[in-house]
């Protein structure tokens, strides 16, 4: 077991950030690679959050995967318009460095994706964007409609956010048919396996959207009282019976 | 020698916010205290891995504090993190959560590493009672004008400057305007910090650092200043370490 906490720049991100890192102590044969979970932050959370918050070093032990943990400040893991390019972080360079740089394994079958509230944005975008990097994503409490018109998405300072991340026009075509979740997930051809542990109407209509292309995934309507480890056990006893 | 890596929820950041310590070995608390600042788009290890600061730092019985601040423009980004606010936050809290800091300002230093020298200065114009010395390396200080050569087509930088501080106007007679703030304390006759700024021969914020020395020149504001061998790196800033800490400590313990 190691705990690798890496600081520094990796390519597309042009700015220092840190990546916890969790090795199972069982190391694998020379061909035998580790299987990879991705584990994104919440928003604002440093990449060590997990490790301070969860079980997760304990589960990675258990289920003998390594898992890879990067912050995205407050970017929705998108290319900002006002900021660094997130999404091409963790969809592109960050993967490639983990790859190159540790016994992990690259193939899709090997590959999970996951994350918590902002976290769980990523998750999603990838998997509707990118649906061969890995075998199953998941979101748990993540804020699924960011574009949503009520109250709450309509202060201030949340709408200064998404000028931030979305420039000036978020609410443009261009910006929903490219970053809208429920967009993405109508436009995709074909939708990996999914979790979706959320609640309330955003959820129901992401699960309405995906219900009849999306086979052998588990929508969850909780709010997620219980924390970090029933969600990531549930996702991976789904990721058991692929 | 003790190095503290601390995380904290910063209410500032709505996130995990970060700092290091360093303590001298050879010297009891409380310490005298560097607060560090580091360059754009870094980190605060950058300024440990490339500097020999530490030693510098032992050598006079001084802690360092060094705060990771978000993109590293010590702003309140008009589109971005507060890092302005940030690093104000870390300068209020670490000597309440580590009390072997020393809290009185003959014994409080700040030091900026280029785009952190913006900041050093700014935090030392805007709490001078709190600095007894502040020093930049290769910084443009003065962001008024920085924006203005941008604005202007006569500077590299990126958009990112926009979205960080507005325009030149915007800053103007901000909390970021360092020599309307170096003005403002010198008229209400508030004893500033020692100050130093030096920079390299070679390297592309030569002209802003000489335009400040100049401007503090006709004000009367003493800032030592060197020019050293080098381009906008660590080569040239880190022979000049002590030198600099000599001078903005001078007189403290007096």
């Amino acid at each position: 077991m190691a705990i690798i906490d890496f600081r520094g720049s990796i390519p597309l991100l042009n700015n220092s950030t840190r990546v916890t890192i969790a090795l199972p102590s069982l190391v694998p044969e020379k061909t035998d690679k580790w299987k990879v979970l991705w584990l994104l932050g919440e928003e604002g959370r440093s990449s060590d959050h997990y490790v301070r918050f969860s079980s997760i070093e304990k589960l990675s032990e258990e289920w003998n995967i390594a898992v890879v943990m990067p912050e995205g400040l407050h970017s929705d893991y998108e290319n900002m318009v006002r900021g660094l390019r997130w999404f091409d972080y963790i969809s592109d360079s960050l993967p490639r460095f983990i790859y190159d740089n540790f016994p992990v394994s690259d193939t899709k079958e090997d590959n999970f994706v996951f994350g918590f509230g902002m976290g769980g944005l990523g998750a999603l975008r990838l998997a509707f964007r990118v649906p061969v990097f890995a075998a199953a994503y998941g979101a748990c409490g993540t804020d699924l409609d960011v574009f949503a018109q009520d109250a709450a998405h309509s202060t201030a300072a949340y709408i200064r956010k998404l000028q931030t991340i979305y420039g000036d026009d978020f609410l443009s075509e261009d910006v929903l048919d490219s970053s809208d979740l429920y967009r993405l997930a109508s436009q995709a051809q074909v939708i990996p396996p999914l979790m979706v542990i959320s609640s309330g109407y955003s959820f129901l209509k992401l699960k309405s959207v995906l219900s009849s292309k999306a086979r052998g995934s588990v929508f969850i309507n909780s709010e997620n009282t219980t924390g970090y480890d029933d969600a990531l056990k549930a996702f991976h006893d789904m990721t058991e019976k692929l | 020698m003790s190095f503290l890596n601390v995380r904290f929820y910063s209410n500032i950041l709505e996130g995990d916010g970060e700092f290091a310590v360093f303590l001298p070995r050879n010297t009891a608390p409380p310490y005298k205290v560097l607060w560090l600042l580091h360059g754009a788009f870094a980190e605060y290890h950058e300024s440990f891995q490339y500097t020999s600061i530490c030693m510098y730092a032992e050598k006079r019985g001084m802690a360092i504090v060094a705060p990771s601040s978000y993109m590293g423009v010590y702003t309140d980004m008009v589109y971005g993190e507060k890092g302005y606010s940030f690093v104000e936050e870390v300068v209020d809290k670490a000597p309440k959560l580590f009390t072997f800091l020393s809290t009185e300002r003959k014994d409080n230093y700040i030091m900026g590493i280029s785009m952190g020298g913006h900041g050093s200065f700014k935090l030392a114009m805007n709490h001078p009672e709190k600095f007894y010395g502040a020093c930049g390396f290769s910084s443009p200080v003065d962001m008024v004008y920085t924006m203005s050569l941008l604005e202007s087509g006569r500077h590299g930088g990126g958009h990112e400057l926009f979205d960080a501080f507005g325009s030149s106007e915007a800053y103007r007679d901000s909390v970021g305007d360092v020599v309307s703030l170096a003005k403002e304390n010198l008229n209400k006759g508030i004893t500033l910090p020692r100050l130093s700024l030096c920079w390299g021969d070679d390297e592309h914020a030569g002209p802003e650092c000489s335009r400040l020395k100049q401007i503090f020149d006709e004000l009367g504001i003493e800032m030592y200043s060197r020019i050293g061998h080098g381009g906008h790196n660590f080569d040239t800033w880190d022979p000049m370490m002590e030198e600099v800490l000599d001078y903005i400590t001078e007189g403290a313990d007096r």
